[in-house]
């Protein structure tokens, strides 16, 4: 549906300064890759075959665009980045048939407007995957070049690892889902450039995998489904995955945060529930603690510290509890009296604690704020703001690297020494992250999920398989 | 980039099937036939319209007369007799070495202690006494370490055992189970691992349930503070054990009704830790149900994609003839190709125009100890007479008694009926 788009596009630029470029809103709070960011999508036919290339450079916060499709008929083709990264056949809803490049879901819809419109309009009113039409001309090629700040490379724009479709028919900008635009008939990935990194797959079609925790005794990487609970242990060498135990039991019902203790055992954020398990080496779960019955519980990240306690954070309650040696949960920090203030929104969610035992780090995901809290004295500081999403904190020295789930990077953070403050200094897409949620180290790698828990959220098909990803650290 | 992606994979769903070779010959029944994972879709898949004709059809019950033992079927060499009856709602038992039997009487929710002092063959009346009560839905129950365990609708109890049978006020054990809805028969059975193992059915007929405890067979640690859901997709699993040889877990399944009279069949499972059985949406080998609604399956995956992900079974049986309990074959007193086998009490249905079930069977295992065939064993409670069906047992409960004769109950005239073998002598 085609909105009074010059009605909103003052709205719209207030509303989304953080995502356009050259916008009159706010800087975002923005650091380097750690290398330059470039993709490439090779254009194939529905048989396969590549027929164009399409080429994206980042110029600032968006992207400059240049596609070259041959074997088209002439005239105007609508063209649009959509959602998933797979130019393989799929469901056309409309028809609940199967279709060439159905694979690639609906339009790219960051602002989630559910609204399609033209290339001009901001994404909160129209599909941020919505781009220019593709001119083909009489020798069936089509040629375009443009820039835009509806996607990016980066960010929560950020098309790595989505697709770009071209279609049979010219593009009316209005009528949802696709202007009228009809089959598709190229698809391409768009694949970053001279970067790698290697997935580790899930077999399951509900995983949803939110948190990770590397066991390095054992070589093997926890996972679990923030859905069902699920809880999955990889070999971080071969990728083989066996299921450490399945969830649904009481109090087994999601799994978010995970670590790993100094005796190997694994330890389990409820969500929801509300709890805090601890399962053994060998799976069985040791013990089910329950925090205080609440309306509206959300037990979302724990780590142990180096005083032998586990220190909970719940992003709906302002308290953090701790575990102490015998398993007893009890609430170890008022957060309303400190300068940590709950709003709409996760509030506190990842956690680790300083290896001098003196701190803990914890991040803010609505606000964006990283606190340290004092293990000795409780006082909080804020270190820093702008990790907008910030999710899941893994520390490496003085290095501080944060999963920032919807702005679909991992964003590195250099520390002073007693933690006080803290100064971004890259932030990595790595080949496209849907929802990066937590980290773990593996030797001089991090891994990171991919828990596409927007997607669940936003009622659309998550794409499998499920992954984590392994990166070199930057 | 993608190739040795996918090939990672499959490294990684081999190893999640490792314990399970693939073909006829595996002994824990086909596995997963994962070989991608499937892709969740926006809509429910389509499925053509099907139309199913289903009966209800409960034979007339009679209540238990001596004179119908006549018309009971066993094997050449085994006979048939009668310990007691007028026991109420007979279901589940258990033997102590001593001879004394705990019985669970399921609807009028106590447990019964039966022995037999003056050994005539008969539990007389003074031979038996209520030892515990107010147990909701009392069900499965087994012995460890001088304690009583028994599981009812929500609650596992514990009882301290005295040596004359009697037991203490029952202690909660474990809480909070799942509601029982429709299958309230719950199984509990302590494990050759230390843990004790308790089946909970569904609520409902054919669709998923809320409650993920619900149609699973769950762990319990031996302090009964925590549990794990061991397996599921069991739509009510109330017989299992280990076999006495290999130690491998089995399980009897019961299939949906009203999905006609062939569909599901009963299933035989072998159970591994994490698998799903594939209720509501498959049966048997992995078969997609076609009359399972499609549109509640988790992803909204095709029927057949959710059902190559589950774990099919080992041996299936009549459709609806309703296994109750199951218990392994470790006496002497049956020839020695019994010896390891497991009975199975088929309760019958109300549910298939012919009916199925009514009786004991023997699941059969070959020289190595793997399940050949499920047959019949003693046969005879329901028959048509003047055109009419009509029985007089619903067999429930199976053990072995200390003498190494087979022990089962009628929950419907409250009999404990004996088979013995005497190889024709009498």
């Amino acid at each position: 549906m085609k909105l009074q788009t010059k009605r909103y596009l003052a709205l719209g630029t207030l509303a989304l300064g953080a995502a356009l470029a050259g916008g009159a809103g706010a800087p975002m709070t923005t650091a380097p890759a750690s290398t330059p960011l470039t993709a490439t999508a090779a254009l194939r036919d529905p048989a396969g075959q590549v027929l164009g290339m399409a080429r994206f450079v980042q110029r600032g916060m968006g992207v400059q665009v240049t596609v070259e499709a041959r074997g088209l008929t002439p005239g105007q083709h609508g063209m649009h980045v959509h959602e998933y990264g797979r130019c393989t056949p799929g469901v056309d809803e409309a028809t609940n048939t199967v279709v060439p490049f159905g694979g690639a879901g609906g339009h790219f819809d960051p602002g989630m407007s559910k609204n399609h419109d033209g290339p001009q309009a901001p994404n909160l009113y129209g599909h941020g995957g919505d781009a220019p039409m593709l001119s083909v001309g009489a020798d069936g090629v089509g040629r375009a070049s443009f820039t835009t700040d509806k996607f990016s490379l980066t960010g929560p724009n950020g098309v790595l690892n989505r697709t770009l479709v071209i279609h049979a028919r010219p593009d009316d900008y209005k009528t949802d889902p696709a202007g009228m635009s009809g089959a598709r008939e190229r698809c391409g990935v768009m694949t970053r450039d001279n970067f790698t990194t290697r997935d580790y797959l899930l077999p399951g079609a509900q995983d949803f995998p939110e948190g990770v925790a590397y066991d390095a005794r054992r070589g093997v990487l926890y996972t679990g489904s923030a859905l069902n609970g699920t809880i999955y242990a990889i070999n971080a060498a071969t990728g083989a995955v066996s299921k450490f135990q399945e969830g649904g039991a009481l109090g087994r019902q999601a799994a978010l945060g995970l670590k790993v203790d100094a005796q190997g055992r694994l330890w389990v954020a409820g969500g929801a529930q509300g709890t805090v398990s601890i399962l053994t080496p060998g799976g069985v779960t040791l013990k089910v603690l329950e925090t205080p019955k609440s309306p509206n519980p959300y037990v979302n990240d724990l780590t142990p510290a180096a005083d032998g306690h586990v220190y909970v954070t719940d992003s709906n309650r302002p308290v953090i509890f701790r575990v102490d040696r015998d398993l007893n949960l009890t609430a170890w920090l008022d957060l309303s009296k400190t300068p940590i203030k709950y709003g709409p929104g996760v509030n506190l969610n990842g956690i680790v604690a300083t290896p001098d035992g003196r701190f803990l780090l914890a991040m803010q995901t609505n606000t964006g704020e990283l606190w340290r809290i004092d293990l000795r004295t409780k006082a909080v500081r804020r270190v820093m703001t702008g990790l907008t999403n910030g999710d899941g904190l893994l520390l490496d020295g003085r290095t501080l690297y944060v999963a920032r789930n919807k702005d679909q990077v991992v964003s590195k953070v250099s520390l002073t020494a007693d933690s006080a403050s803290g100064q971004l200094v890259a932030e990595e897409p790595l080949r496209g992250l849907r929802f990066p949620a937590t980290l773990a180290l593996v030797g001089g790698d991090l891994v990171v999920t991919q828990a596409q828990l927007d997607r669940n959220m936003a009622g659309i098909p998550p794409e499998t398989p499920f992954r984590l990803t392994r990166f070199g650290k930057f | 980039m993608h190739k040795p992606m996918l090939a990672a994979l499959t490294v990684a769903l081999g190893a999640l099937g490792a314990a399970l070779a693939q073909g006829s010959a595996s002994p824990t029944g086909p596995g997963p036939a994962q070989t991608a994972v499937p892709t969740p879709r926006p809509l429910p898949a389509p499925e053509p319209p099907v139309t199913v004709t289903a009966t209800r059809n409960e034979p007339r019950a009679l209540g238990f007369t001596p004179d119908k033992l006549a018309r009971l079927k066993v094997p050449a060499g085994f006979q048939i007799k009668v310990m007691a009856s007028g026991l109420g709602n007979a279901r589940m038992m258990h033997v102590m070495p001593d001879g004394g039997i705990y019985l669970t009487r399921r609807a009028q929710g106590d447990i019964w202690y039966l022995k037999d002092r003056n050994k005539d063959g008969l539990f007389d009346a003074g031979e038996r006494r209520m030892v515990a009560q107010n147990l909701k839905l009392v069900h499965g129950l087994d012995v460890r370490q001088n304690k009583l365990y028994a599981v009812g609708e929500k609650t596992i109890w514990v009882m301290d055992m005295s040596r004359d049978g009697g037991l203490s006020v029952p202690r909660v054990f474990a809480d909070g189970f799942p509601d029982a809805g429709q299958h309230p028969a719950r199984g509990l059975k302590w494990g050759p691992d230390g843990y004790l193992y308790a089946s909970f059915g569904s609520t409902n007929n054919d669709a998923p349930t809320q409650n993920p405890e619900e149609a699973t067979i769950l762990r319990i640690r031996p302090d009964g503070q925590w549990r794990e859901v061991y397996a599921r997709g069991l739509r009510h699993t109330i017989g299992f054990g280990w076999h006495p040889v290999t130690g491998v877990f089995y399980g009897m399944d019961q299939g949906s009704d009203w999905h006609g009279d062939n569909i599901p069949p009963e299933e035989l499972n072998v159970i591994v830790r994490g698998r799903n059985y594939g209720w509501p949406f498959c049966y048997g080998d992995r078969n997609p149900d076609p009359y399972t609604n499609s549109s509640q399956i988790p992803g909204k995956l095709t029927k057949a994609e959710y059902c190559s992900l589950t774990q099919g079974s080992l041996l299936n049986y009549t459709a609806h003839a309703a296994a109750i309990g199951l218990t392994f074959y470790t006496g002497s007193q049956f020839p020695a190709e019994y010896r390891n086998d497991a009975f199975v009490a088929f309760r019958g249905s109300w549910n298939r125009s012919e009916p199925s079930g009514y009786e004991i069977a023997r699941i059969n295992f070959d020289a190595q100890n793997r399940p050949t065939a499920i047959e019949p064993f003693v046969t005879g409670f329901v028959y048509q007479e003047n055109g009419e069906w009509k029985q007089f047992g619903r067999v429930a409960g199976v053990a072995t008694y200390t003498d190494g004769s087979l022990l089962f109950t009628d929950d419907q005239s409250g009999v404990i009926y004996r088979v013995l073998y005497t190889g024709g002598q009498r």
